[in-house]
């Protein structure tokens, strides 16, 4: 509501005689002023009619009653009369003889309409569109103008940089407490900049950064460090939230006085400079920065660095800005130490906002310029020249810190200072708020990508992505209304319109279109994380690959995966000679260094020196050094290729699914889903949650929907505005509603308006079951540290997966108890011992582990592959080890390898020092390197289950079991496996299958094949232990894989508990303690069947397609 | 002028005394331009927007020949210039709006200031006697610029008739400075020929009424009418309620008649009945701009 707290104005509107009035303004000469010749304001003489059309549009969706989108404007002017002696259709026709305004069409111009009210006190105007003339229609002797509101030509592309939160981040898992993740206002206010809203950037900008709800810089690349909130100090007593009020209605982070006190590099951001050049070189910045009480009343000179320009090679060589506890504001040239201003600025005493900028030309020799401005003082100096080095640094950088709220920092390059206070960055430009910015709810930790996007497209998006509002107001000023401004403002009415006096028109519908109450939130961080686990980047592929000559510094560049952590490089990687790396050979992946000989008489050479630093994403460079009179090659004596590098990969985070709902209203109306249709902007979990209940408790009632109603007009009435209707003894009592659409016409007939509104309904006293606060069911962020490209091994089953064709009569035998059937879990006698990747290192003992039957089956490990086995690795051996009747699983993720060996009948012996044999055995790739044969959990060599799926893959583990939560799909055996050697579905390599139950062949399930517990029964129901609980959620989210031959109609696979202690019937005190008390544990109480129906599915292929 | 005036019609300088009309006389109409919201239950809001006056005249007297012809080249319309109408009903030449310092619209109303200084409108606490009840607004200027004269013309040039008694009058106060009202009389160039300032007043917190008056010179053709004060202090407050300007002798002195006397209009119809040959009845209808 306009001029809400004008009485005058309010008596003139609510008069039962009243005079309205209207008017348009135009710039007509372009030159910013509204209203300007040759007709400067265009009443009552000219105006037969105007109508202004306003409306909020889009949101979420059709149907949804709920005060979202954006606003879009325009009005119509009909203008009619004489101008001159002529017909002002005549005058201003660009092709009639000495049009007013010549040829130009003035199209593009500002103008504004204005409409009020003649009150007790004079006459009122208040504006109800600014924005552009569109176009002029010259028709009958009138002429109709069209204006548009500012959302009409905000048209500029929009391509957003690069940024997300994370991908510098060390190895960590949980979310990150970083409070300045991207706001929906810092994107708002980027595309409003590229229209030439806000204050503009110096031509010669080499670093920009607003801060308005983002630490992105728009010049430059910030990225943040230690911005965690354990780390922060809030600067300011006042300041309670870690977005505060800053300058010109935008928000700044409140920053910390925690912030660095030295010059080491200790930053919030950096961006990377190129090339300063060579003196002179002029260098400037700019920045709003706050002073508060601590400032003021403070004695103490402790100081702090709000912003610096790294320019030399040393420590010190800084171009700082930096903030004492006691308020006084210092620019320092670092160098010597010697700081040029250090007057405590006086400005700096007054609590609130503040402008500082500097300029500092250094010349090639000789004194130093200066210029400064402190908010209105500006001043100019010279002073002596410290010990600056001979050039500028090649590569430069922008530290920014703000230890106190920080606003709008630039730093520029120029060849002479600003000449007047306009020209200085941020300072000159109107200082007055923009608009209404609020923050926005939603958290984002990595923008998608946008490329040349259509500037009103995209503010429209990004505010539809959290049900936001954005648009203009009637001054043309841009607005975005977050929801909680949004809700708050329903609150209070602004106005009353009664079918007593102002309704002309009210009619009512009551549908169910509009309800609303469940809604399923999928969120993307985008984030990306470093494993906690190494693993090989590159291997040289050729022994002459990195040839050095004699007396020569070679540089390669070599591809490799992308890592995190380069400081693995910072020193020379290590030699080996080619005895010692023979004994390392086998380490690939995990080790890194070289070894060297001399290519003409292959004698080692241990005096190189070898490189490696990163050049780019995945990039390596490698440096060899050779100082010999001869060249080298890193290659070993006997000719292997012999250089090696790790680091650890970039994983990308997982996303968060939630399901929020309004069981109060879906019982009475069923579900009805919101769509929130974020996309790619629903990063952040909590906020979209929070954003999801509150749109559900909006919707979850039927909504009256009021179409169009005829009022007397009030020209003060806005989108937005609630307004309280009234028919009393008519359709509706009493409604509140929210005004979304305005048309408001002035004529002869006077001032009229249609409003479209949405209803507010008033608190029923419902109260529906809280969000989940926490990360929901659902895959956790993990890293897959085994067989990460084993999709149909941690991949969820999707929603309604195709089932096989005979699914129903598999599951009835499945899940069947006749003839004493029965589903068991596996733990001892047929448990699987497995040990690594943790705990085997270089010191690992290996051995060579002859494989029985390798001559009959085939090989089981790699020719000359040693696999490690820690000391004391024990597995299942029955008293009187017969081993034709046991399996004694030993299972070895090695990390030096890169591979899983598996061992079936796996034996010890102490004799001649101690030996490791097995019967029979597989190997498949540990992780994967983009190289064949897959990390997929399928062996390639061997194979140690009888469908050739490693035995290292779909385990129960007893750590899971003891968390609660298994990752990953399950193994099991059957007695009902089909048989025929071809009859095997992926990820199966092949199949044992015997049909040993002897069933019908369409009752068998053939190895590979998928099965689902039904996922709609809530494992709260059925009394579960935790690691009864833990299974069957796994049995509905991943399902289980039939993979070998058994006794038992489902046998389950779990890990041998390293704490087992020789007992067969007990499987030692770890899974006592989470429930399983014995070996062939049987599974009763999972729900296999409920009233004889069968709650298993068998799918027809592992990911539920056709 | 009085009642038994005749009309006048045409633009400044060249003005045409229409000849008296019909037995049946002549009309003049109040057209109210006004829209009427109705509510549900019938409640009526009027937005008022303007009343506008229309003159009709029906004429069967026989016009000069070049009284004819000025009136059909107006009605054309063949001339761009303003066509003013002087009724004699309403001695007040100022227009209304201007005589009630905008209370008739509560708009702005034009005020020519020399030093640029715009007059605000206000409600004053008290009025004089001869206003109370009929008009409460009234102009206040502050002069803010010590070292000049100001001058402020109020409305249009007002037309006026050769030998013509025409007085301006109004009432003012103010703190302590002293105005000087002006008559300015203007040619058919528009240039200044004479202009008779009356002897200052001395403004005190009290209402009082002023008055000049001049005997219309040869070659006037029109009059601005306004206030003068001298170079003085800063600050200075003057304040104006009901001028008028018209002839003297129906503009008494202690009392005040709104204004609309002399308006701007439009030939809005102009039609010919013959009713024999050589004899024909005219009628002009002329709309209030």
């Amino acid at each position: 509501m306009q001029e809400a707290e004008n009485s005058a104005l309010a008596a003139a509107v609510a008069s039962s005689v009243r005079r309205p009035i209207w008017r348009v303004l135009i710039d007509w000469n372009d030159d910013g002023v509204l209203g300007t010749a040759p007709l400067e304001i265009i009443g009552d003489d000219y105006i037969e009619d105007i109508e202004v059309s306003r409306a909020l549009s889009g949101g979420v969706g059709a149907g949804a009653s709920l005060v979202s989108g954006a606003a879009g404007g325009q009005a119509t002017v009909t203008l009619s009369g004489v101008y001159q002696g002529r017909s002002l259709a005549t005058a201003m026709s660009p092709l009639a003889s000495d049009p007013i305004f010549g040829t130009d069409p003035v199209l593009g111009r500002w103008a504004r309409v204005e409409m009020g009210m003649v009150t007790e006190d004079g006459p009122v105007y208040l504006p109800q569109i600014t924005g552009t003339v569109r176009s002029i229609d010259l028709r009958g002797g009138k002429v109709v103008l069209t204006i548009a509101d500012p959302s009409d030509g905000l048209h500029a592309p929009i391509t957003l940089p690069y940024w997300a939160r994370g991908n510098y981040d060390p190895p960590r898992w949980t979310k990150l407490n970083y409070p300045y993740y991207c706001r929906t206002q810092w994107l708002i206010d980027y595309a409003l900049r590229r229209n030439g809203y806000g204050a503009p950037l110096h031509p010669g900008a080499i670093f920009s950064a607003t801060f308005h709800g983002s630490h992105i810089a728009e010049i430059g690349t910030v990225y943040a460090t230690n911005i965690e909130n354990s780390e922060l100090v809030p600067p300011l007593a006042e300041f309670d939230d870690w977005w505060v009020p800053g300058p010109h209605g935008f928000v700044a982070p409140r920053g910390s006085w925690s912030t660095r006190v030295s010059r080491v590099p200790w930053t919030f951001g950096i961006a990377d400079v190129i090339g300063l050049g060579s003196y002179p070189v002029g260098v400037g910045v700019s920045l709003w920065y706050y002073a508060g009480t601590n400032h003021v009343s403070s004695s103490n000179n402790d100081v702090r660095y709000l912003t610096a320009l790294k320019y030399g090679p040393g420590v010190d060589d800084e171009i700082e800005v930096t903030l004492a506890a006691n308020g006084a504001l210092n620019f320092g040239i670092g160098g010597d130490g010697y700081t040029f201003q250090s007057t405590q600025n006086t400005a700096g005493n007054e609590i609130g906002w503040h402008y500082a900028g500097v300029f500092v030309m250094i010349p090639a020799s000789g004194r130093i310029t200066l210029a400064w401005r402190f908010d209105t003082a500006a001043n100019t100096a010279t002073i002596p020249r410290p010990s600056f080095p001979s050039q500028p640094r090649e590569y430069s950088w922008v530290h920014v810190d703000h230890c106190v709220p920080i606003s709008d920092v630039q730093w520029w390059l120029s060849d002479a200072p600003p000449a007047g206070p306009g020209d200085w960055p941020g300072y000159g430009y109107d200082g007055s708020d923009i608009g209404h910015m609020d923050l926005g709810v939603n958290v984002i930790s990595k923008l998608p990508e946008r490329i040349g996007v259509d500037s009103w497209d995209f503010v429209q998006e990004v505010a539809a992505a959290e049900a936001g509002a954005v648009g203009f107001d009637e001054e043309g000023r841009p607005f975005f209304l977050d929801r909680r401004t949004l809700t708050a403002g329903t609150e209070t009415v602004e106005k009353v319109v009664t079918s007593t006096r102002d309704l002309a028109t009210l009619d009512v519908t009551l549908s169910t279109d509009t309800i609303r109450n469940v809604a399923e939130v999928k969120t993307v961080s985008g984030r990306q994380y470093g494993s906690e686990n190494a693993t090989a980047i590159f291997s040289a592929v050729s022994a002459d690959q990195f040839d050095t000559p004699a007396n020569t510094t070679r540089d390669f560049v070599v591809w490799q995966e992308p890592f995190t952590h380069p400081h693995y490089y910072e020193n020379s990687l290590p030699y080996y000679d080619t005895a010692t790396w023979d004994t390392v050979d086998n380490k690939r992946g995990i080790t890194w260094g070289f070894s060297c000989v001399r290519p003409d008489t292959n004698a080692e050479i241990s005096n190189v020196t070898v490189d490696a630093s990163p050049a780019g994403p995945r990039r390596m460079q490698v440096r060899v050094r050779n100082p010999n009179n001869f060249a080298v090659r890193l290659a070993t004596t006997d000719g292997k290729p012999a250089l090696r590098l790790y680091g650890y990969p970039i994983l990308d985070d997982a996303p968060k699914v939630a399901r929020i709902e309004k069981p109060s209203s879906i019982e009475v109306y069923g579900e009805r889903s919101l769509d929130l249709g974020g996309g790619d902007w629903d990063q952040d979990y909590d906020s979209c949650v929070e954003l999801a209940d509150s749109l559900l408790d909006e919707l979850r009632r039927p909504v009256p929907v009021l179409p169009a109603i005829d009022v007397v007009g009030d020209p003060r009435v806005q989108l937005g505005d609630t307004l309280e209707i009234r028919s009393p003894g008519g359709v509706a009592e009493s409604i509140k509603a929210s005004v979304v659409e305005i048309t408001r016409r002035a004529s002869r007939e006077g001032l009229r308006d249609t409003y479209g509104v949405r209803p507010i309904l008033a608190d029923d006293g419902v109260e529906d079951p809280d969000p989940p606060t926490e990360d929901p069911p659902g895959p956790e962020p993990t890293a897959r540290p085994y067989f990460d490209e084993a999709d149909w091994h941690w991949d969820p089953i999707p929603e309604d997966p195709v089932l096989d064709s005979n699914s129903s009569s598999i599951s009835n035998l499945l899940t069947s108890t006749s003839g004493g059937a029965n589903r068991i879990l596996n733990v001892v006698r047929y448990g699987n011992t497995l040990r690594g990747p943790d705990g085997i290192d270089g010191s690992t003992p290996r051995y060579t582990v002859a494989a029985e039957y390798a001559g009959s089956w085939g090989p089981a490990f790699p020719s000359g592959a040693t696999i490690p086995i820690p000391a004391g690795t024990q597995n299942f051996i029955p008293p009187g080890d017969s081993k034709e009747w046991r399996d004694s699983h030993v299972a070895i993720a090695d990390p030096i390898d890169n591979r899983v060996y598996s061992m079936w009948i796996a034996t010890y012996s102490s004799s001649g020092g101690g030996t490791w044999s097995c019967g029979w055995g597989g190997t498949a790739k540990m992780l994967g390197d983009g190289s064949s044969p897959l990390a997929d959990g399928r062996e390639y060599i061997g194979g140690s289950t009888g469908a050739g799926i490693s035995r290292y893959a779909c385990v129960v583990r007893i750590e899971e079991l003891e968390e609660g939560e298994i990752p990953h799909a399950l193994f099991f055996s059957t007695d009902i496996a089909r048989s025929g050697s071809s009859n095997f579905v992926y990820p199966a390599t092949k199949t044992d299958g015997s049909n040993m139950a002897g069933v019908p062949k369409n009752s068998t399930i053939m190895e590979g094949q998928r099965v689902q517990l039904n996922p709609d029964l809530d494992p709260d129901d059925y009394g579960l232990n935790q690691a009864e609980k833990a299974i069957m959620v796994a049995l509905q989210r991943y399902g289980a894989y039939c993979g070998d031959n058994g006794g038992t109609r489902m046998a389950f696979l779990c890990e041998l508990a390293p704490d087992w202690g020789g007992n067969k019937n007990n499987p030692g005190s770890r899974y006592a303690a989470v429930g399983i008390t014995s070996d062939y544990y049987n599974l009763s109480k999972i729900p296999w069947r409920i009233g004889g129906v069968p709650q298993l599915r068998v799918l027809k292929k592992w990911d539920g397609s056709a | 002028m009085a009642y038994h005036d005749p009309f006048l019609l045409g633009p400044l300088g060249r003005m045409l005394e229409l000849p008296s009309p019909d037995a049946e006389g002549m009309d003049a109409q109040y057209e109210r331009i006004a829209g009427e919201h109705r509510s549900i239950r019938g409640f009526t809001t009027v937005d008022m927007l303007a009343v506008k006056r229309v003159w009709s005249f029906p004429l069967s007297h026989r016009l000069a020949e070049d009284s004819h012809a000025l009136i059909a080249r107006w009605a054309a319309p063949l001339t761009t210039e303003t066509l003013r109408l002087v009724d004699p009903l309403v001695p007040n030449r100022l227009s209304l709006d201007v005589s009630t310092c905008g209370g008739s619209t509560g708009l702005a109303v034009e005020q020519y200031v020399s030093a640029g200084a715009q007059p605000t409108r206000i409600k004053p606490d008290t009025r004089p006697a001869a206003l109370d009840g009929l008009l409460d607004g009234a102009y206040r200027w502050s002069p803010n610029t010590p070292a000049r004269d100001w001058w402020l013309n109020f409305g249009l040039p007002t037309p006026v008739t050769e030998g013509e008694q025409i007085v301006f009058r109004g009432w003012v106060r103010g703190d302590s400075t002293s105005v000087e009202p002006f008559i300015t009389e203007l040619d058919a160039a528009d240039d200044d020929t004479t202009t008779l300032i009356d002897s200052p007043i001395t403004l005190s917190s009290t209402w009082q009424e002023f008055s000049v008056s001049v005997t219309v010179a040869a070659g006037t053709v029109c009059v601005l009418a306004g206030l003068h004060v001298e170079s003085g202090s800063a600050g200075r407050v003057v304040d104006l309620m009901g001028p008028q300007l018209g002839p003297s002798a129906d503009l008494p002195a202690g009392k005040w008649c709104p204004g609309g006397g002399a308006p701007a209009v439009v030939i809005a119809d102009f039609s010919h009945a013959y009713s024999r040959l050589g004899r024909s009845t005219m009628t002009i209808v002329v709309r209030e701009q």
